[in-house]
């Protein structure tokens, strides 16, 4: 599957773990739900591996904040183009914790993508019917913002 | 006034270009009609009743006559020549066509106007006392505060997809003319013993069909905490808002459901964790601020003002004049000047409404007699702010030619009202049709101004933009089974004595609204105490008394032929 990071294109090196899908242990490069990764936490620091976390909307960004250092990914969930509450995930991500890996959109809109980019999110991974090299353009829309804005 | 640099230009040129695209991917059907409303919403454009409508802000109800001019012209080429101020200090225009809009937006950001987050589930345009900066009860003038958190909300990432729609309202003044505890968030400024700038503020107030008046989340902020602060706030709406039921998604809903003191707790804990990220405003940022709303220089040459005493010989003799000048134009910081209101409220026009004609020569008259400034108040009233003593009855003169110098400000003809039926797709009764009605009944000046200070509002649907439930006397416009009824509240305010207007009793029919109003007010003349307001006889005996009149020969409304009510 392609994504968009860091404003370009690419092949998405990630897979993502369905809630309640198979031992994910194995793979390389798995993002999983954040239950998921809460059960197998213990495991996953024994064995030093770095694996990609899933937060929905509702999810507290601080059940993982001790966490951080060893998660290379968090991939917030965008239900529909009005959710909004993973704007503010991505700040608190950001700017409280200083967490400095990749935090993705799924489900993003093109109209939303400067939005979430000023939030923080640098990866993005389209909503259905979107066309991904369009959505490219609206990152240039708007180059204008009061430094007041966030 | 705030001038706009460059680089503000720069991005509502942006933004009126991004808007332009949206449209044409919206047209190749590209872009979904879902995610296009949404778009168009947070540029200010609504699909109404028979059009388009699009609403502009004024950002705290400042206008200059440039910007003024510029509306007019707009009016005139991609409306069909009047605008309507709103109770939130924006102007709408009910027939643009929708091609037209990204090219609307672009003449008005030539003039450093917008309609950004002017609807939507966003911070809207940011509203404050249309009197700021030259009220004489004023403790500090609002304005750069509105400045600096209009600069902070607007295109704010974070915030562009809120529960809900979310209003922030300022005063600086002893009297509050913002209604601030009717909104999201209400600010109230005033100095601390050292003479520092603080703010009250007030969270969870709102309209609508819960109507709750806001409570004090924090008693006296530190001005360079301000957007720190209301970040935190918004941030907590944002995490923690409903969202999974229209109605039930406001800040107000939130804060009932944690109570006051579990919303402040997580207010407070967000505000310690932000801590240095948080948005601080620094000195030089509000002296900067501040300049822009320094006294106008052609105001400050003073000359030849001759003060109080300085009215012509001609006026002083002319009793229409008088009248004016004692009903329509207020104190003023500096006694060399007078505030002037231009009554938007003739009988038999749109409270509200304004044509180009009138747009363009009030512009005119400001320029040359209110320092190039214009004010829109959530009456829905305009001001001229700066004119003095000596060119008051010039001003009368012009106002009086335009039509706009009905000396009825303050009176019960001076009433708030939504478009209603006739325009809104929201609507569930006619308003402007109402306002007329009343208007009628009620048009002889002297009986006005026996009665006194009442303020009348009125909204065509629980959404409540004609701020019914803040009246002294509310009326609202309800559906029943396709015909149009009323129901009446008494006893709301909007001011410092903030409070909700209790229900008379049953919804009224269409045609007998006048007639009920006229029953009210006579109550009230009958039982009002030497100098008593009739807020102040409603909230001495309640609605009872008021009531009995209104009801009396209608015991079983149901069963009556033509009924009173029902």
């Amino acid at each position: 599957m392609r994504i968009i990071k860091n404003r370009a294109v690419i092949r998405d090196p990630w897979r993502l773990e369905e809630d309640g899908g198979s031992d994910a242990a194995s793979d390389a490069r798995v993002i999983l739900p954040l239950q998921r990764y809460l059960k197998m936490r213990h495991a996953l620091c024994q064995t030093g591996r770095r694996v990609g976390v899933k937060l929905r909307p509702e999810d507290e960004v601080e059940s993982i904040a001790g966490d951080l250092g060893r998660i290379d990914l968090i991939a917030l969930e965008f239900g529909s183009f009005h959710e909004g509450r993973g704007y503010s995930q991505a700040v608190q991500l950001r700017r409280r914790h200083r967490y400095d890996g990749e935090i993705r959109a799924l489900g993003a809109h093109r109209d939303n993508l400067p939005l979430m980019e000023r939030c923080g999110i640098d990866a993005y991974q389209l909503a259905e019917g979107e066309n991904i090299e369009e959505a490219l353009e609206a990152f240039a829309e708007i180059t204008e913002y009061y430094s007041l804005s966030g | 006034m705030y001038q706009y640099s460059q680089h503000d230009r720069r991005q509502l040129k942006q933004r009126a270009r991004q808007f332009q695209g949206q449209v044409r991917r919206f047209q190749r059907g590209v872009l979904h009609p879902d995610l296009f409303q949404q778009l168009r919403l947070r540029n200010g454009l609504y699909q109404e009743r028979h059009a388009h409508m699009l609403r502009v802000a004024i950002p705290y109800g400042v206008l200059n006559s440039r910007q003024l001019t510029r509306l007019a012209a707009i009016a005139r080429r991609f409306d069909r020549g009047y605008g309507h101020f709103t109770t939130r200090q924006n102007i709408q225009f009910n027939w643009p066509q929708l091609d037209d809009v990204p090219e609307i937006l672009e003449h008005l950001a030539e003039v450093g106007m917008h309609a950004i987050q002017t609807s939507g589930s966003c911070v809207r345009n940011i509203t404050a006392d249309h009197l700021a900066g030259v009220a004489a009860d004023e403790i500090e003038d609002p304005r750069p505060w509105c400045e600096l958190i209009r600069q902070w909300s607007t295109l704010h990432p974070e915030f562009n997809w809120l529960p809900r729609k979310f209003k922030i309202a300022v005063s600086g003044a002893h009297a509050d003319r913002a209604a601030v505890q009717w909104h999201d968030i209400g600010l109230r400024i005033f100095h601390d013993a050292d003479g520092h700038t603080r703010f009250r503020v007030y969270v969870g107030g709102g309209m609508g069909r819960t109507p709750v008046i806001g409570r004090v989340i924090a008693e006296a902020l530190p001005a360079a905490d301000l957007l720190g602060f209301l970040q935190a706030i918004l941030r907590v709406y944002n995490r923690y808002g409903r969202r999974d039921h229209k109605y039930r998604s406001r800040i107000k809903i939130l804060v009932g459901d944690l109570g006051l003191d579990g919303f402040r707790e997580r207010v407070e804990r967000q505000w310690r964790h932000m801590a240095a990220a948080a948005p601080a405003v620094s000195e030089a940022d509000i002296a900067r601020a501040r300049s822009f709303f320094a006294v106008p220089p052609v105001a400050r040459r003073g000359g030849a003002a001759p003060g109080a005493a300085g009215l012509q010989p001609i006026a002083v003799a002319d009793p229409r004049f008088l009248r004016w000048r004692e009903h329509n134009t207020a104190a003023h910081r500096d006694p060399d000047y007078r505030i002037v209101y231009v009554s938007l409220k003739a009988p038999g026009r749109a409270p509200g409404d304004l044509d180009a004609a009138q747009m363009e020569q009030l512009a005119a008259l400001a320029k040359t007699r209110s320092a190039g400034e214009i004010r829109v108040s959530h009456e829905q009233n305009l001001a001229l702010p700066w004119v003095r003593n000596a060119d008051l009855f010039a001003v009368w003169h012009e106002l009086n030619r335009l039509g706009l110098a009905t000396p009825n400000i303050g009176t019960l003809n001076d009433m708030i009202c939504c478009p209603g039926l006739d325009y809104c797709s929201l609507a569930n009764a006619g308003t402007i049709g109402i306002a007329r009605q009343i208007n009628r009944r009620l048009a002889d000046l002297e009986r006005l101004y026996d009665i006194g200070e009442i303020k009348l509002k009125m909204s065509g649907c629980m959404n409540a933009c004609g701020h019914h439930h803040a009246g002294h006397i509310g009326i609202l416009g309800v559906d029943k089974k396709g015909a149009e009824w009323y129901q009446i509240t008494l006893g709301g305010s909007a001011e410092n004595d903030t409070r909700l207007g209790a229900r008379l009793g049953p919804a009224i029919a269409r045609e007998q609204v006048a007639e009920v109003i006229e029953i009210i007010i006579d109550a009230y003349l009958e039982v009002r105490r030497d100098g008593e307001k009739f807020l102040d006889t409603v909230i001495r005996l309640g609605v009872e008394p008021f009531k009995q009149k209104v009801y009396a020969h209608h015991q079983k409304p149901r069963r009556h032929p033509r009924p009173l009510a029902a």
